[in-house]
């Protein structure tokens, strides 16, 4: 427990401490809400999908499309998206909207 | 804008007593359900009994428009296919909410979100129903839903809806780019007739008794248009699909319409409505980012964004999506 104390609470702890404060909020509108906060909190400190492998990725759409070659294009858009997906969250999409 | 419950009742208590219609009119609860409109439940008692009634009110995110679409809908498709009764409604803004709304009958049942909430066999017979509802919708006239400005705009279930909502979000993800690239190179030609299209025919938007469909919801993307766009939107993998039998379904459909389905169409569409989820997923980001809404779900939106990207392009390359 050594160190300065970080004014950055962890976002995994401010998200299991939401989520368990959903069990004590007994309206649903505001239950819909902090569902939906949940995921964003947890999201704070993901780390983010690699900037170059990213722009290299945006170049060759963008490259693909303007030689009209359509193969190149979906294969560039395939990799792209599982990238920026693997460094997605989940959110519960049932809870936030029904409470 | 927003009401509190008194204000609601009291509102609606005093418009209808200003048209000869003596009620009590008391909130049942508030829908949490749904990113645009306002939904709330009521009852309302008079001298021949009660009846529960929801009441719809635009929202800024919804604009007016979607109240008076979603009433000349239920008037459209009145008593020939399920769907909530139209009670009241009032188009214009000088009204005790200050702008248009509806009332319409609650229908009693489940709203199950996806197919695979529903067991078998109740979801064959369900998906069945479906087909047949949508096949009914499809022989309905379009022409109350015929913009009052004529020919030329853009329905919900088009490409060029989304092309000019699009292009005010620029900078675009290059994945959105390259589809819309894809979707304008392989753009269908207009379908020999327009029908009625829903706009968001699926399974979250039905209310289900048994295994049948009592009523159909959320009206308020309805236009004249392509039918195959209302047929492909209700199998988006989103919706939880899997179990259902797609080809089977679609067979169905075109047996009941006495029409083809045709394969490509039915994948551009396919494609068209990860386009519409990612467009979705990103005005409501925007809208969150820039303030002019508080709702926490709409911030949770950029979340989905990479799963609807990924599901596109997993689309376009022809693979299984789940």
């Amino acid at each position: 427990m050594g160190g300065p104390a970080s004014t950055r609470a962890p976002a995994e702890r401010l998200a299991a401490s939401v989520a368990l404060l959903i069990e004590r909020v007994g309206e649903p509108e505001v239950r819909a809400q902090l569902h939906a906060l949940v995921p964003l909190l947890e999201h704070l400190d993901a780390p983010a999908p690699d900037p170059a492998a990213r722009g290299e990725l945006e170049d060759a759409i963008n490259r693909a499309i303007a030689d009209e070659d359509e193969p190149a294009v979906i294969a560039a858009m395939v990799k792209l998206a599982a990238l920026d997906r693997s460094a997605a969250g989940t959110v519960a999409w049932s809870a936030a909207s029904g409470g | 804008m927003a009401e509190s419950p008194e204000q609601v009742a009291d509102g609606l208590q005093r418009w209808l007593r200003d048209r000869g219609v003596e009620a009590r009119v008391s909130v049942a609860g508030r829908a949490t359900v749904g990113l645009s409109q306002d939904t709330w439940f009521l009852t309302i008692e008079r001298a021949e009994g009660s009846e529960s009634a929801v009441l719809r009110l635009p929202t800024p995110a919804s604009g007016t428009r979607a109240i008076l679409t979603q009433r000349a809908s239920l008037e459209a498709v009145a008593g020939r296919l399920p769907a909530p009764a139209l009670l009241w409604h009032d188009d214009g803004e000088e009204n005790p909410f200050g702008r248009p709304f509806l009332v319409m009958g609650r229908v009693d049942g489940e709203v199950p979100v996806g197919w695979q909430d529903v067991p078998e066999p109740r979801r064959t017979r369900l998906g069945e129903h479906a087909m047949d509802v949508l096949a009914a919708l499809h022989a309905t006239d379009p022409a109350p839903l015929e913009p009052a400005e004529g020919g030329g705009r853009a329905a919900p279930t088009e490409l060029d809806w989304y092309l000019r909502r699009l292009e005010r979000l620029a900078p675009l993800p290059a994945v959105l780019t390259g589809a819309l690239w894809w979707l304008e190179r392989h753009r269908p030609p207009a379908p020999e007739r327009s029908v009625l299209v829903h706009g968001d025919y699926r399974m979250g938007n039905l209310i289900v008794d048994g295994d049948r469909i009592a009523a159909v919801l959320d009206w308020e993307m309805a236009a004249p248009g392509d039918a195959v766009a209302d047929v492909a939107w209700c199998f988006i993998p989103l919706w939880a699909t899997p179990g259902v039998d797609e080809r089977a379904l679609v067979g169905r459909y075109a047996e009941r319409t006495g029409t083809e389905v045709d394969d490509e169409r039915f994948h551009w569409h396919r494609v068209l409505g990860y386009v519409r989820l990612a467009y979705y997923a990103l005005a409501g980001t925007r809208a969150f980012d820039s303030g002019r809404s508080d709702d926490l779900r709409l911030a949770a939106l950029r979340l989905q964004l990479p799963v609807h990207l990924d599901r596109l392009a997993a689309t376009l390359a022809g693979e299984e999506v789940a």
